[in-house]
């Protein structure tokens, strides 16, 4: 074979070694870190979390949860449970999972980090709500108590993790509304407002954000049949499996609190129209979100659409007598509703389309 | 009395929780909402709007034609070929006659001053042939097109038009994960590098921002065209029959500029989806009102902003790189130069991706500015032997007037045509200058994100100079 040709392979293999290196290397890491006292208290924290949330819940710990959860043996969570009961975390007697005061403590400052960790992935940073959950999973074991107070403060002490799970205060104390149920349980022309999804498990979870559904979403349950539970959500239909419909949990939507508004989204409209805002989509979030209330999208606003650059997207709109262009994937999370023309007290506006109208 | 200012503490954080949940999550929405009441209510009372509606109207006149599917796309192009070929035409004058000032009349003046009041000859060197001269090489190179380029630039940005350019183009830069207004920064870049790195305070989503800074370095600068274009000229136009070499080189100059903007879209890319994936990011152009530009002020303000500020950070990395330059070729090392040390060293290196150590050791000496490679690599060819009889002695830079004597001495110096597309893949390839490096440690505050910038143009240019390198000997082109 000709030297230079081997040179050639030995580029890619080099190449191959170190794409797959920058790819999996953090799984190796993690895989080489199994043995070591980090991957053990991880597992401790791990069970206590789910200890602790069952007993939220008000639901019976099980055994075969926990080794599915933890992926170990009978022998090795026996080892940790002794482990746990030795740390006084858990309190006998051996047949019931109890947590005793220490160990409810520790767990609520591992789910505080957990949330707290999700609410900023979802406000401060531009990863998917997919991702969320396995990145909190991890950084929940190495944040400190004082990195924990800086982020909270950071946030502006969030009440909720995104998903719509109550963070725990600094001392301890967490409420959970009682009243929720989950979508499956509802009939047709129902209206609800969202108050929490299910992340896990991660399938479900994905069903649920394809959907288009987000924490604090009002939603009316059109009908049900094959399996799927059809709905209303945020001016569009869409459909979930029972499966995914059953991770959905709503309260009662008490029309005095405001009306239900429904809209189209801002993206449907045709250049040359006038619409108000209804409302931005709960899926707006963080900066996103910041960044459109600060041009002054809120609702009642008005918008004139304008113009489709030559690529079809973005579309620029007049928001507050700017031109402001914004993408297609933002424009589908502002609901707003037709109007019939400009408003009356700006005559610029006006006269302009008329002027238009006359040339077209 | 402590208990009971603890007490009331207790009680005024109870209440803040309590009130934070009685709010909801919406607390911002709120906030800005009642704000705008706020504005709107004051605005009503006192802003009256008069006219406007013929300004409006003509705006919307002007959107329809430089925003339209048709004539977007050529008006765009041609404004920017008429913005490039200002700039590369009118500078060469302005250029050549700092030069010939800087160059051919002060430093010989600076030099018999130095002699007349009996400087050591090392010193003499030391300043004059390296500081003096490096920096007087940068300041004629870089000045004139950036003090061109930079007020058309501004002045289409103070019209309103540039904005447009951005809307025009972000579907496209959309798809590479990055944001329209980029293509202005990587416009700007085409002119400098630094100032294009400078330009992307315009784009106020993180994400989006850092993609244009790191890429920045894939549009050629314009310290970089004059090599591109020699080498285009002297090496690759041989290729081809005599007829054809003109067109044959620019065309080859063209793609390599092609290619950085593939490779912007390309790296924009895969940036987007990999290391930058959690970064923030939040999208919104705005398209201001057009206005007649205020030329005098444009012109002012963008030569204070923009020229003065790169070419004062150009200076000060020339004149400890003149220094280093200069001491490199001239303090000996047992029976060699440390610079010729560094080439015999550099060398092995340099064959095995199609270069030479020559052309290594001057991309290290030569960080400050692009501008002064090409001099750097004649002199060094000179130093380690290539010709007798050219330039100014050890460790002074210099240039030929003729063509044919740089492809004679590069001969000498064992260059070939593999040598010359490999250093002008390199010359698009590499870390970017030190006054764009320190730009970008600047405008981030990160040594992080600074090494990235760095480090990875360098492994592209290694990876495509090799790869290209083993092809070319594999099908045995020489």
């Amino acid at each position: 074979m000709p030297q230079p040709l081997i040179n050639l392979l030995l580029f890619a293999v080099v190449t191959v070694v170190a794409v797959l290196g920058w790819r999996y290397g953090h799984a190796l890491q993690r895989l080489m870190q199994r043995n070591r006292a980090f991957a053990a208290r991880v597992l401790r924290e791990d069970m206590l979390k789910y200890l602790m949330e069952c007993q939220l819940n008000g639901v019976e710990a099980e055994r075969d949860t926990l080794l599915q959860l933890l992926r170990i043996g009978e022998q090795e969570l026996s080892g940790i449970i002794a482990d746990l009961r030795d740390h006084g975390m858990l309190t006998e007697p051996a047949e019931r999972f109890r947590l005793s005061d220490t160990g409810e403590e520790y767990a609520l400052r591992i789910i505080r980090a957990h949330r707290l960790y999700e609410r900023y992935l979802a406000d401060e940073t531009g990863y998917r709500e997919v991702e969320w959950h396995r990145r909190a999973d991890e950084r929940e074991h190495d944040l400190t108590e004082h990195e924990i107070a800086g982020l909270a403060r950071q946030l502006g002490n969030p009440t909720h993790d995104p998903h719509g799970d109550p963070i725990p205060m600094q001392d301890g104390s967490v409420t959970y509304d009682r009243n929720a149920v989950p979508l499956t349980e509802l009939d047709a022309a129902e209206v609800v407002r969202v108050i929490h999804l299910e992340d896990e498990p991660d399938d479900a979870y994905r069903e649920i954000v394809a959907a288009g559904l987000a924490s604090g979403q009002v939603i009316r349950v059109l009908g049900r049949g094959n399996g799927q539970i059809r709905i209303s959500c945020e001016g569009r239909e869409t459909a979930l499996s029972e499966r995914a419909a059953a991770n959905v949990s709503v309260v009662t939507w008490k029309d005095e609190d405001a009306p239900v508004q429904a809209g189209i989204p801002l993206s449907t409209v045709d250049p040359g129209s006038h619409v108000r805002v209804v409302t931005l989509s709960q899926r707006l979030r963080g900066s996103e979100r910041r960044r459109l209330l600060d041009l002054g999208l809120l609702p009642g606003t008005r918008i004139g659409v304008e113009m489709r650059s030559p690529g079809g997207d973005p579309v620029a709109y007049d928001i507050r007598g700017a031109l402001i262009a914004l993408r297609k994937d933002q424009a589908e999370l502002i609901l707003v509703e037709p109007v019939s023309g400009p408003e009356f007290d700006r005559g610029n506006d006006r006269e302009f389309h008329l002027e238009n109208e006359t040339l077209a | 009395m402590s208990s009971m200012e603890s007490n009331s503490a207790a009680e005024i954080i109870a209440a803040a929780q309590k009130l934070r949940w009685d709010m909801g999550g919406d607390l911002h929405d709120q906030l800005s909402e009642s704000l705008y009441a706020e504005a709107t209510r004051i605005s009503d009372r006192v802003v009256s709007r008069p006219g406007g509606s013929a300004a409006r109207g003509f705006d919307r006149t002007l959107d329809q034609i430089l925003t339209s599917r048709i004539w977007g796309f050529p008006l765009m192009l041609l404004l920017l070929t008429v913005v490039f070929w200002l700039t590369i035409s009118g500078a060469n004058a302005p250029s050549a006659l700092l030069s010939d000032l800087l160059v051919d009349t002060v430093r010989p003046l600076l030099r018999e001053g130095a002699a007349a009041i009996g400087m050591w000859p090392w010193l003499s060197g030391l300043l004059i042939d390296g500081m003096y001269l490096a920096t007087a090489w940068v300041v004629s190179v870089m000045l004139p097109p950036m003090a061109i380029f930079f007020p058309l630039f501004t002045l289409l940005e103070d019209f309103g038009y540039l904005p447009r350019v951005a809307f025009n183009l972000d579907a496209l830069f959309h798809r590479a994960g990055a944001h329209g207004k980029q293509a202005l920064t990587m416009t700007m870049g085409f002119g400098c590098n630094a100032a294009g790195v400078v330009a992307t305070r315009i784009i106020d989503s993180p994400r989006e921002r850092l993609i244009a800074i790191l890429t920045n370095n894939f549009a050629l600068c314009n310290g970089r065209w004059p090599t591109q274009i020699l080498l285009a000229t002297i090496f690759i136009g041989a290729l081809v029959p005599a007829e054809l070499a003109g067109l044959v080189s620019a065309l080859a100059v063209v793609g390599i500029a092609l290619m950085g903007v593939l490779l912007t879209f390309i790296v924009s890319w895969s940036l987007s989806k990999t290391v930058l994936r959690g970064e923030a990011s939040a999208y919104s152009l705005e398209l201001p009102p057009y206005r007649p530009p205020r030329i005098w002020r444009t012109i002012t303000t963008s030569v204070i902003d923009r020229t003065i500020i790169v070419l004062w950070r150009a200076v000060k990395f020339a004149l400890p790189a003149g220094a280093a330059i200069w001491l490199s070729a001239n303090v000996q090392i047992g029976d060699m130069s440390i610079a010729e040390h560094l080439i015999h060293g550099l060398d092995p290196v340099g064959m095995f991706i199609g270069l030479n150590g020559v052309i290594l050791v001057a991309y290290i000496l030569a960080i400050p500015a692009n501008e002064i490679v090409i001099p750097t690599i004649l002199m060094l060819t000179v130093l380690v032997g290539g010709a007798a009889g050219l330039g100014d002695g050890a460790g002074v830079m210099f240039e030929l007037q003729s063509n044919a004597d740089v492809l004679s001495l590069l001969h000498a110096g064992g260059w070939t045509a593999l040598t010359a597309i490999n250093l002008m893949l390199f010359s698009l390839l590499h870390n970017p200058c030190s006054t764009t490096l320190y730009t970008i440690y600047k405008e981030t505050g990160s040594m992080k994100w600074t090494v990235v910038s760095a480090l990875l143009p360098i492994a592209m240019g290694v990876a495509t100079t090799f790869v290209v390198t083993q092809l070319w000997h594999l099908f045995g082109l020489g």
